[in-house]
């Protein structure tokens, strides 16, 4: 099959420039070799949109994300995937002042607007958990919290209803330069495009090895977190950072967009991408050094633990048109790629792609895909009326997080359907409650049969090789 | 607005115990129920044990169930399947949602709190390693192997030495699984020592003490886990830790009563139950709501809960007839050395309401292992009951049984070590 | 011939052994005489009740069932031999005997639980 784009990598980056090629007269295609869209690193992150102080001066990261922070408000009003302007604090005691003002002054040339130093008493009055020996703050009111995975979602459904095509469980295996056009082939298919993308994170320099591109040298740091009750929710309003040091922005504390507190994450080297097993070292680093910024965290109030891998290539984002311009390398997005991709995005269509052989021209026509409300969120009366129509709605199906079978309904038709446990808690919560999905998983598994016509032993948590059921009973052959 | 005397939510064994109880006193009852069924996990519970103290004989899971189940349905006591209660406020109003009638309002004089419980899953404990497919909660596996004849592993680790994982040991041995080891981080079981010896000795299946799992391997599917033994302190003891080849790890690490649809009117909780503090007939601090079952402790014996239901169900009758609160004048009933709660916490001071016997019982649950200790119960410096008992554990609830005349004052229960001679 | 066992009388476990000797059976370890009782019932001629899933004619429906009687432990594996044949028709009500006499030990597989005829559950 013929594209005019193939992008190879379905995280926040690759759904972000789809999204916005959709938006062209570009045919477009998204590879993923993974079962769903945000399976990488766009899973297991912060989920904060960076104000963009942190950067250093003159870099690609300092730009994309300053100007990435400004698109998101914008962005989130027109898609509405989660996302709250928090502001967000960095944390530091008295002898941190100095710290403060090299944050500020790098946060002021890199154009960051509204940036505040605030003392303790001011800090109080907005973040009155913080640890006792904190003295003062910098206030960056342009930060925020988003659902990583959510968002990725959200881009990749609308590009869908704009006329892309994302195909999941595809991992590309071979790469060709033609005169005109790439030849792609996958596990399953063959393509072919005038113009690749690669944005496949931890995978990057796989793909540029296939395609005959420069391959980078790629360095690994996983982050563990742990994720909190949304009983502590309303302890901690801001995202807070201690004062970074040549590690990181070290170990945050942060609401986030799913209404949970997060805590990580640690930054430790690991051999590649893929190297997302927590590491009990890092847990305790994050329990002693957490207590540093804020008070009162309750890590008895856990409901889960996880890593995410950052994959980096020096110190910046590469973003370029490869040796060939047909070719265009977005690679080593590490931090603050989340909040940089919006504005990766736009320079990567508005900008590099002018040097490709393909024409872009924005269409005049934008659709787009809003998600039916959840009937935990529609008024009493509406929601009496709906489950008259559709009985689904009264089936609670996941009890902690009051998601009914029709809501559940809903989100198996949407433009990219889940295919898997995993994917359908990304898209609905069922199962990110406190129970993590103790009562409701065998539910979901029927009702992902139902939706596939397949049966209960097929379905799986994460893609092919994760089946939540190996055999019927007394299928020992020694029992029977 | 629909009015009843009595609603109970939570078609469980205690729900269905405290709506027959309630129905006796000529009030009417609603029960509701979020499941197609009565029964609630009774119903995948399919192994025996079950009801030699409230029928004197022994029974599944399933028939202990069903025999409620059916005098419910023949009863006057109205019933909701299929429906979910979404909110209840001080005032006892509740929201419902339910297929046929859509949202609901009913107004109670009394509710019976009966929901149950739920297990502790995996990210509480925060295991370190890999996230891959095959770790449940014992109850997952249960009710895939019970109810859908089916397995979620075939070479099996069991971590936690809850009756639930003891009781899936002996389920997936005999259901066609390898169960390789069942793996306990405290020094001793917190299973009925019953199903030690039947589950795991009759089919010889290893119980590690003081052993957990450090790590789990695996991209999609579990591959193996690390275990290793630890210290008095609860740390690893690196020297000890090594790689199991396994499938599957099942957890059993402790259950949690489901409270939260009353999270936020302000019943007054007990922070070791994680229950609601309660007076001797299951009255929470809201006068008109009661509790009981596991939502209120979580109990070892299904004859327990129903018994407790009963008293609930018929303390909620009598309130919703005479709608007279109980005097505000209360005693408290605290745990000392050795005991980790009592329940119920509160006794009522002027009218001992009791179960008709002129005796209130307590029931409570050590902290640990006790040999050759006595239980003593007193009350304003005196002594009012000592029993002497060959050895306590945290596994198995314990009762009391006190004379109302003695309870003059606040009670303190607690555990004496006896004297070796 | 000497045998150990857990006792589960009460909580305590007493570790209990059994030695047959000339003179007879002999208990020790046991602090009571249940300990004792149960320790020679087990030496002698262990039983249990055995409970058990069925496949039944509805697709990922299994009904539960048991043995009305106790049957000896080490016939265990036989009866759930015989159980994992099975395929039950739905509808079934709670107590109806599906196998009689399995295996000749004077013990019928009864279901424990009534089952509708479209498996729902």
């Amino acid at each position: 099959m013929k594209y005019d784009v193939i992008i190879i990598g379905g995280g926040v980056i690759g759904c972000s420039i789809l999204r916005r090629l959709s938006l062209t007269n570009q045919r477009v295609l998204l590879l993923e070799k993974g079962s769903d869209v945000a399976v990488g690193a766009s899973r297991a992150n912060s989920g904060i949109v960076h104000a963009g102080y942190d950067a250093e001066v003159g870099t690609l990261k300092a730009r994309l994300n300053v100007k990435g922070a400004a698109m998101f408000m914008d962005l989130h009003r027109q898609l509405e995937f989660p996302y709250v302007n928090t502001g967000s604090l960095v944390l530091a005691n008295k002898e941190g002042l100095n710290g403060l003002y090299g944050l500020l002054n790098k946060g002021i040339i890199n154009g960051v607007p509204d940036l505040k130093l605030l003392s303790r008493k001011e800090l109080l009055d907005i973040e009155p958990n913080i640890a006792d020996d904190i003295a003062f703050g910098l206030y960056a009111p342009t930060a925020g919290i988003v659902s990583p995975y959510e968002l990725t979602v959200c881009l990749a459904e609308n590009a869908i209803v704009n006329g892309a095509t994302v195909n999941t469980d595809e991992e590309v295996v071979f790469i060709k330069k033609n005169a005109d056009t790439y030849s792609v082939k996958t596990n399953r298919c063959a393509y072919s495009c005038t113009v690749l993308i690669n944005c496949a994170g931890a995978g990057a320099a796989d793909i540029d090895k296939l395609a005959g591109e420069k391959v980078p040298r790629m360095t690994y740091k996983r982050g563990d977190y742990y994720v909190l009750d949304e009983s502590e929710y309303t302890k901690y309003r801001h995202p807070c950072f201690p004062l970074p040091n040549s590690n990181g922005k070290g170990i945050l504390v942060t609401p986030t967009a799913d209404g949970n507190i997060l805590v990580g994450p640690t930054s430790i080297k690991v051999a590649d991408g893929y190297c997302t097993g927590i590491g009990s070292e890092g847990l305790k680093q994050i329990r002693e050094n957490s207590s540093k910024i804020v008070k009162g965290l309750d890590f008895r109030k856990v409901i889960r633990v996880f890593a995410g891998v950052r994959s980096g290539i020096g110190d910046d984002f590469v973003i370029e048109s490869g040796m060939n311009p047909d070719y265009i390398k977005v690679e080593g997005i590490n931090s603050p790629g989340l909040s940089a991709s919006p504005a990766i995005a736009e320079y990567v269509v508005d900008e590099l792609m002018l040097a490709s052989s393909v024409n872009v021209v924005y269409k005049d026509d934008v659709m787009v895909y809003k998600r039916k409300p959840l009937a935990r969120e529609l008024p009493e009366d509406e929601l009496h009326d709906l489950i008259k129509e559709h009985s689904e709605f009264s089936k609670v199906v996941c009890r902690c997080e009051k998601i009914t079978e029709g809501d559940l309904d809903a989100v198996l038709n949407s433009p990219l359907p889940p295919k898997t446990l995993d994917a359908v808690k990304r898209r609905a919560r069922a199962g990110m409650g406190r129970c993590q999905g103790g009562f409701c998983t065998l539910r979901l598994m029927e009702l992902l049969a139902e939706r596939y016509g397949v049966s209960i032993d097929d379905v799986t948590k994460s893609g092919e090789g994760s089946n939540v059921i190996l055999c019927d009973i007394y299928n020992d052959p020694h029992m029977v | 607005m629909i009015d009843f005397d009595v609603v109970i939510i939570g078609g469980g064994p205690a729900g269905m115990a405290a709506a027959l109880s309630a129905i006796k006193q000529d009030v009417s009852v609603l029960l509701i129920e979020r499941d197609k069924r009565l029964g609630g996990v009774l119903q995948q519970c399919v192994h025996n044990g079950f009801g030699l103290h409230y029928f004197n004989e022994e029974l599944t899971g399933t028939e202990y169930a069903e025999r409620f189940e059916q005098s419910v349905l023949s009863s006057s006591v109205k019933v909701m399947l299929d429906s979910f209660v979404i909110d209840i406020k001080a005032d006892k109003t509740l929201t419902v949602m339910s297929a046929e009638e859509g949202i609901v309002h009913i107004s109670a004089k009394s509710i019976v709190l009966a929901m149950g419980c739920r297990e502790r899953p995996a990210g509480a404990i925060a295991i370190a390693g890999d996230r891959p497919c095959g770790v449940w909660t014992a109850g997952f596996a249960q009710k895939l192997c019970n109810i859908k004849g089916k397995l979620v592993g075939k070479r099996i680790v069991i971590l936690g030495s809850g009756d639930i994982g003891l009781i899936m040991a002996r389920r997936m041995t005999y259901s066609g699984a390898k169960v390789l080891m069942v793996c306990e981080i405290m020094p001793y079981s917190g299973g009925l020592k019953r199903n030690i010896v039947q589950c795991l000795e009759d089919n010889d299946i290893p119980l590690y003490l003081s052993t957990t799992i450090t790590d789990i391997v695996g991209k999609k599917r579990v591959e193996g886990v690390h275990i290793a033994q630890v210290d008095s302190k609860m740390n690893v003891i690196e020297s000890t830790k090594r790689y199991i080849e396994c499938d599957s790890v099942l957890l059993s690490i402790g259950l949690i009563p489901e409270n939260e649809l009353i999270r936020d009117i302000g019943v007054e909780m007990s922070r070791i139950t994680q229950g609601a503090v309660v007076d001797e007939t299951r009255q929470t601090s809201i006068s008109g709501i009661y509790s009981c079952g596991n939502v209120l402790h979580v109990h070892d014996l299904v004859d327990n809960v129903s018994r407790e239901g009963e008293l609930a169900g018929y303390h909620a009758a009598l309130y919703a007839k005479s709608s007279e609160p109980l005097g505000n004048k209360k005693y408290k009933v605290i745990a000392s050395e050795g005991v980790r709660y009592a329940l119920p916490q509160l006794i009522n001071a002027e009218n001992i309401v009791g179960d008709g016997s002129g005796t209130v019982k307590l029931f409570f649950r050590v902290g640990g292992v006790y040999s050759n200790s006595a239980v003593v119960v007193k009350c304003e410096g005196r002594e009012i009951l000592r029993r002497p008992k060959p050895v306590f554990s945290p596994g198995e609830m314990e009762s009391v049984v006190l004379k109302t005349k003695d309870i003059t004052g606040d009670i303190y229960i607690g555990i004496e070590n006896l004297p070796h001679n | 011939m000497k045998k150990e066992y857990t006792c589960i009388m009460c909580p305590m476990g007493c570790s209990l052994t059994v030695t047959e000797g000339k003179s007879g059976i002999a208990v020790s370890g046991n602090s009571c005489r249940r300990g004792a009782e149960y320790a020679i019932q087990e030496y002698k001629d262990p039983k249990r009740i055995v409970t058990a899933l069925a496949f039944t004619d509805v697709v990922n429906c299994v009904v539960p069932v048991k043995t009305d009687a106790l049957i000896p432990k080490g016939k265990i594996t036989d009866v759930l031999a015989v159980v994992s044949q099975l395929k039950i028709s739905l509808p079934i009500s709670l107590g109806q005997v599906v196998v009689s006499n399995v295996c000749d030990l004077g013990a019928n597989i009864i279901v424990t639980r009534t089952l509708g005829a479209i498996g729902k559950r």
